[in-house]
């Protein structure tokens, strides 16, 4: 990995709005902070709430999983990190910092300086990421030739260096040549015609970052990285695919890697071997990830905490073992029970359900938005909306049920009939 | 009360029909290849071997597991049943009529081997409302014309998945991913199917929406005694719902057996990785993780011997990379194809 700690140097050469200097005494806070984020949509038919108050911290050399279902407002949270929210989308209010950076202050300009460099996203699609009419090594080397402009010059530079030292070789040998014995002549023409093949007519820029590209291919684990640089997207399978946009994602040893589903249109074999490469990578890389998917197995396997997504909040917030171990929202322990084990006792019990389905974001059901699903629901449930609360097990949870007094009317159980009333 | 009336009255007429005993759904060393053109006379120059030897039966309340990654002909077997794809060689029986060339033109048996989809999205016209392709097998393979009697099965039908009147003359945009699946699963229901060939129904849908697919699915096999091909990736609902499974790779069965014979008697390598691969949500259920290297080898040019040999992390023995492995009888229902247990 020795490149990637020349990489790590250059990037530190890089002046991103003064963030360099701040990064190495910010070490013991966390590398992001997010505060009630809210990112609307304003649609035609009404402001769709996809994200609506969601705070959440990603620590330095940490993996922090987002689950949830379809809609939830997972993606979206994604995007508002990176200012990715295309109109009639907007980050309506919130705060976001990375690493002392204000990310919703930034313009459209300086985001891409940042965008891919100091954080970086991996899609759900490959094949829909990756330009079909580009080689793949092309499009890797993209990303050296926006971010690393500096760090490939120094390397041109070396390069020319290297290759005008041949060249002064070359001429040395062929004065020698006229001068020498005949039987040295032999030899020597050998190493001239070698020394020819290693010079090079000229180089540009494009051959470093390409060179770059295979190197970083070839870190990734991919076999025969210099023959895939020249290879098209649909020559590659799905799973190879996957990695070349983590290699992508990586190649400016970006601080946070955020990556959404990366596995789920892979098999579980394949899924297995992309899930071992990121806990690998960041081992070594000691970067952080914010890793979004649907599926709690991933989460248990990946990520250090997790935070649990419903309709555009968080409800659960902590600790992988300790939510896995005792989930608390009534929503995570629904989801745990659905999930099907792989143990002989369960195989005979029919899965327990969470009744219902995800509400519509446009007209979401008033408090806690989980309520006309909810066993557990109360009459304060349909009213205000529970703040995340720090149980005696460290695990943050939003839910009324863990307040202290629990008497009088407003913790009377709801009836179905009340709970569906605001659905549509 | 005759069984067509009964039909036509829209109810089920299963619950008077004795449950038949025997096999339903009996295939026979059954292979399929895709041709592969190409050249300036676009002749044949390859072949894919999506199935090269498969062999099982299905019986009634019974949930037959076909596991594999993509690419290893799981799919292609389900469609060959219902003869969308041809066989280039093998035999299908349904109960004891030969049907794999007679599929087309039988339509009595194409109401008894019904088949439901991986993508709801895609296998529902967006342009016809819901009673009209709920409704459209009970016109076209049961020659129903009446519309009352059509409305009226079709309600039967959807109430049958949990979903409600309301929603007969609604269009299939108006339905989230799960609604979307039950009304493809009462579609295949319409004709009073004994098979069902369900095509990783549950891979597109959220783990709530999959636990409410998979226990309508539990209940409708014991109301109507079907027996499910069900293929998917997904151990873990596999493990749930099946009763046999067969495990593929590239277009063979490495290993056949009941759910206990495959979870917990594990014995062919390929069957191993698969089960460690998959994500554990609990302690009890954490492995230590085998990782196969490399993808799944092309099926138009499949390794010579055994087609895992070079994946396999076990002890190679020199049979491997030569011969295909024979079948291996462990029990009774319990069938492996490796060389290590020869």
């Amino acid at each position: 990995m020795k490149n990637v700690k020349d990489m790590s140097k250059t990037f530190n050469n890089l002046d991103i709005s003064g963030a360099s200097q701040k990064m190495t005494k910010n070490d013991v806070k966390p590398l992001l902070i997010v505060k009630d984020l809210h990112t609307y949509f304003f649609t035609q038919e009404g402001i769709v709430k996809a994200v609506d108050g969601v705070s959440f911290t990603i620590n330095h050399d940490e993996i922090l999983g987002l689950v949830g279902e379809t809609g939830c407002g997972k993606s979206v949270t994604a995007l508002s990190l990176l200012k990715l929210i295309r109109s009639p989308g907007e980050i309506v209010s919130g705060e976001i910092f990375f690493d002392g950076i204000d990310i919703v202050e930034k313009t459209n300009e300086e985001m891409l300086k940042l965008r891919g460099n100091i954080m970086t996203m991996m899609f759900q699609d490959p094949m829909n990421s990756l330009n079909p009419v580009l080689k793949v090594g092309d499009q890797v080397s993209e990303v050296y030739l926006l971010h690393q402009m500096e760090f490939l010059k120094d390397e041109l530079q070396k390069a020319k260096e290297k290759n005008s030292k041949l060249k002064e070789n070359l001429k040395r040998m062929k004065k020698e040549l006229k001068t020498c014995s005949p039987e040295g002549a032999e030899t020597l023409k050998n190493q001239i015609n070698a020394i020819k093949q290693q010079i090079k007519f000229r180089i540009t820029i494009n051959d470093i970052a390409r060179r770059e590209a295979a190197a970083l291919l070839d870190r990734i684990g991919l076999p025969n990285a210099e023959t895939i640089v020249n290879r098209y997207p649909h020559e590659l399978s799905g799973g190879m695919r996957q990695r070349i946009m983590i290699s992508m994602g990586l190649a400016c040893n970006a601080k946070l890697l955020i990556c959404d589903e990366p596995t789920t249109a892979l098999d579980v074999t394949i899924q297995a071997q992309i899930l071992d490469m990121i806990r690998e990578l960041k081992r070594k890389l000691k970067n952080s990830v914010l890793f979004i998917t649907h599926s709690l197995g991933v989460i248990y396997e990946l990520c250090d905490r997790v935070a649990v997504m419903y309709s555009g909040n968080i409800v659960e917030y902590g600790t992988v073992q300790n939510i896995f171990k005792n989930p608390q929202h009534p929503y995570t322990q629904g989801l745990m029970t659905s999930i099907p084990r792989v143990t002989r006792e369960s195989r005979a019990q029919e899965l327990t359900i969470i009744p219902g389905m995800v509400p519509n974001l446009i007209f979401p059901p008033s408090g806690c938005r989980f309520h006309p699903r909810c066993d557990h629901a109360m009459v304060i449930c349909k009213k205000i909306r529970p703040e995340l609360h720090e149980m005696p097990n460290k695990v943050q949870v939003a839910c009324h049920l863990f307040n202290k007094d629990k008497s009088g009317e407003e913790y009377r159980k709801l009836t179905e009939e009340e709970k569906q009333e605001d659905v549509l | 009360m005759s069984h067509s009336q009964a039909v036509e009255n829209g109810e089920d007429i299963r619950l008077e029909e004795e449950a038949y005993e025997g096999a339903l759904l009996t295939v026979n060393h059954l292979a399929v290849d895709y041709p592969i053109y190409g050249g300036i006379f676009m002749r044949r120059i390859a072949t894919v071997q999506a199935v090269r030897d498969i062999s099982f039966k299905v019986f009634p309340n019974e949930t037959l597991g076909i596991v594999g990654e993509s690419g290893c002909g799981k799919t292609t077997i389900a469609k060959t049943i219902l003869n969308l794809v041809e066989s280039s060689k093998g035999e299908i029986y349904y109960k004891d009529v030969r049907i794999d060339n007679l599929l087309k033109k039988n339509k009595y048996v194409r109401q008894k081997v019904q088949m439901v989809f991986q993508d709801p999205d895609a296998s529902l016209n967006p342009r016809k409302k819901i009673v009209d392709i709920i409704g459209e097998p009970l016109r076209n393979l049961r020659g129903m014309r009446d519309n009352t009697l059509i409305r009226r099965r079709v309600l039967n039908l959807m109430l049958q998945v949990s979903l409600k009147a309301e929603h007969l003359d609604r269009f299939p945009h108006e339905f989230s991913g799960g609604q979307k699946q039950r009304i493809v699963i009462a579609r295949a229901l319409a004709c009073d199917p004994d098979v069902i060939c369900l095509d990783e129904p549950t891979s597109a849908l959220d783990v709530s929406v999959q636990a409410q697919i998979l226990n309508l699915l539990q209940d409708l096999q014991r109301k109507f005694h079907l027996a499910f091909i069900f293929i998917t990736h997904d151990l873990s609902v596999i493990h749930h719902i099946g009763h046999r499974i067969g495990v593929m790779y590239l277009g063979l069965f490495v290993e056949t057996g009941t759910i206990d014979d495959i979870f917990y008697n594990t014995q062919h390598p390929y069957t191993r990785a698969l089960l460690s691969a998959r994500p554990a949500v609990s302690e009890a259920e954490k492995q230590k993780k085998i990782i196969l290297e490399g993808e799944i080898p092309s099926p138009s040019n499949p390794p010579t011997g055994c087609s895992f040999h070079p994946r396999c992390q076990e002890k190679m023995l020199p049979e491997c990379n030569k011969e295909s492995p024979h079948e291996i009888i462990i029990s009774e229902t319990h069938h492996v194809w490796c060389w290590k247990y020869n």
